[in-house]
């Protein structure tokens, strides 16, 4: 670990402090914000930031049509960016390691009927996928984390399956097997371990993206209620009134970019520590993109 | 070659099967259709009735293998608002998404290519790092929040373009571009990073110590190389902007599936929803062939496999 802190560079460092700073708003939101999200001023609807004429330094980044404070809202929305992104992604990676372990180490026809799901699922672009569980189950955050659960396991199966087939066939495994340790205790102890890295990759990468896709469907109407501060939300909200306040708009995507580069930049950082020869490129293979 | 395709083929068939299974379960578990199609107080009788007609009073292995026939012969159900037939409403969308995204993909071939080439080639300049980061940011950022921001811009400040609609050339604009951004992100990034990897290999240094003209090393010696990695994630990308297309439609209210796809799913009609799921999982799986069968072209080793 400390040599690994050693070796942030300059990607990896604007990665960490991103994503640390979007963790700190998430957690101490009531504290940081300078104003209740929720709260409504009617004498100060639809205000510019504090810079532009009619601004007032209450109101930094200006207010909504309901005269909430935009900047205090966009830093309570980190909370259910962050939320989502979390639990959706550490959701697939379990699911899909799991699933990638077994299809990968014991074969045979679980493996194969497994990882013929995997090219269904791929087949299917992940907001369509989304929009069919929302048809059925109802629009709502929960559905959206079980909906990218339910779809995105794929990507950590594909990584999972790719390097256990590797493993299992060098010869410290092969020691295992023989000295008849069981199968379990091998998949734990001994592979786990071993594709645990490219998999906390993946997981990070597929965090920007779930906070990308939450934001997209709250922009639909098919996330976040509009009671809860996000993201999205805001977008939405701030998409009739684009030609009167830019800020609106503006504000929350930038927060949205932000984050998601800082996701990305500790993804790719970390992928190059992994893989040093690597470094500065890019694979097919790598996650985040794929099908969106 | 015969057989390449014949495996290729029974694998899409696979997909395809896995697709509609998949929905099929959905649809199950979406609960009684009933409910959807009849006044909350209507009669048991009616209701009982209804269900005979619609097969639901079946064993569920026979109705799964009825509706894997029904989607054989084109029959996707009846959309519950517009009274007809899904299948109809999602084709006589697709052109106008098939365009769009068609566009967008063209769009970021031509744009993302030659940067990711120069990016590699001038590596660690200007270009290189003006190429890495706008392949960073266009990873990033939400395409539909690059929409609104080109609607405030070119639509509302300098009055230049159409914010909605289809039909004119004009209007294809701002959603194609905005539609691109990321793909071109991502191709850019992975050509990069092909062309880096050949840029090293031996035949590269002999076609340039023979004395070749560079764009002739470039483009015919190394670029054709790196085209494997760049063939397939222009596949996946095409797929992805379908996706995509879902939500920037819904900015730019163009008139197509992911637009027709994002209000059915508002007023729960199921039939529209899976119409378009298996009309764009198809095309997806179809331009996957005609990408791996580009590969066996390019690449004889594949053809062998």
């Amino acid at each position: 670990m400390t040599s690994l802190i050693r070796n942030l560079d300059a990607k990896g460092l604007t990665g960490l402090a991103i994503v640390m700073a979007v963790a700190l708003c998430a957690l101490l939101a009531p504290w940081i914000a300078p104003l209740d999200p929720n709260r409504q001023d009617l004498l100060a609807t639809v205000a510019p930031p504090a810079w532009q004429e009619g601004g007032s330094i209450n109101h930094l980044l200006g207010t909504d049509t309901l005269g909430r404070d935009v900047l205090s809202r966009i830093i309570y929305g980190s909370r259910v960016s962050l939320l989502a992104g979390v639990v959706a992604a550490s959701g697939a990676a379990v699911l899909g390691a799991v699933l990638g372990l077994f299809a990968g180490y014991f074969g045979g026809w679980t493996g194969t009927v497994i990882m013929r799901l995997v090219d269904v699922v791929l087949a299917i672009p992940f907001i369509l996928f989304a929009l069919v569980f929302m048809t059925v189950f109802g629009p709502s955050l929960v559905n959206l984390v079980l909906a990218f659960i339910l779809a995105r396991w794929v990507q950590f199966t594909r990584i999972a399956y790719g390097l256990v087939l590797e493993l299992r066939e060098r010869e410290f495994i092969q020691a295992c097997i023989a000295a008849n340790v069981g199968h379990l205790d091998i998949l734990a102890r001994h592979i786990l371990p071993n594709i645990a890295g490219p998999l906390l990759v993946v997981a990070t990468l597929e965090l920007g993206y779930v906070i990308l896709i939450e934001s997209g469907l709250s922009f639909l109407g098919l996330g976040t209620p509009p009671e809860i501060p996000s993201w999205g939300g805001m977008l939405q909200e701030g998409r009739s009134l684009i030609n009167i306040a830019w800020w609106m708009t503006t504000f929350p995507g930038v927060a949205i970019m932000i984050t998601v580069v800082g996701f990305n930049f500790l993804g790719d950082w970390m992928r190059d520590q992994l893989d040093p020869r690597t470094a500065g490129r890019d694979a097919v293979a790598g996650a985040g993109g794929g099908v969106r | 070659m015969a057989a390449f395709l014949a495996r290729r083929l029974l694998q899409l068939a696979v997909v395809i099967i896995g697709v509609l299974t998949i929905v099929f379960v959905m649809q199950r578990l979406s609960g009684d259709p009933t409910d959807l199609l009849l006044p909350i107080d209507a009669d048991e009788t009616v209701r009982e009735n209804l269900r005979r007609r619609l097969g639901l009073d079946q064993p569920i292995i026979v109705q799964y293998l009825r509706f894997i026939g029904d989607v054989a012969t084109g029959d996707l159900g009846s959309s519950y608002r517009f009274r007809q037939p899904a299948l109809e409403l999602v084709l006589s969308r697709f052109p106008a998404t098939l365009l769009l995204a068609g566009t967008s993909l063209l769009l970021s071939i031509v744009l993302a290519i030659p940067l990711g080439v120069l990016a590699a080639v001038y590596r660690n300049s200007w270009i290189d790092t003006v190429a890495t980061g706008v392949g960073l940011i266009g990873q990033a950022t939400p395409v539909y929040w690059l929409g609104l921001l080109g609607i405030l811009l070119f639509s509302v400040q300098l009055g230049l373009l159409p914010s909605m609609g289809g039909g004119s050339w004009r209007a294809l604009i701002l959603p194609a571009t905005t539609l691109a951004v990321y793909s071109m992100a991502r191709i850019m990034r992975l050509t990069r990073s092909a062309m880096l990897d050949v840029l090293h290999q031996d035949y590269v240094r002999m076609a340039r110590a023979k004395g070749l003209p560079e764009p002739v090393v470039l483009f015919k010696h190394a670029l054709r190389n790196a085209a494997v990695p760049i063939v397939t994630i222009v596949g996946l990308q095409f797929g992805a902007l379908l996706g995509g297309a879902v939500i920037t439609e819904t900015v730019f209210a163009w008139p197509g599936v992911g637009r027709l796809a994002v209000n059915a799913v508002h007023q729960r009609d199921f039939p529209v929803v899976q119409a378009v799921v298996v009309v764009i999982a198809l095309a997806f799986s179809l331009i996957n062939l005609a990408v791996d069968i580009l590969y066996a072209v390019l690449n004889p080793r594949i053809r062998l496999q």
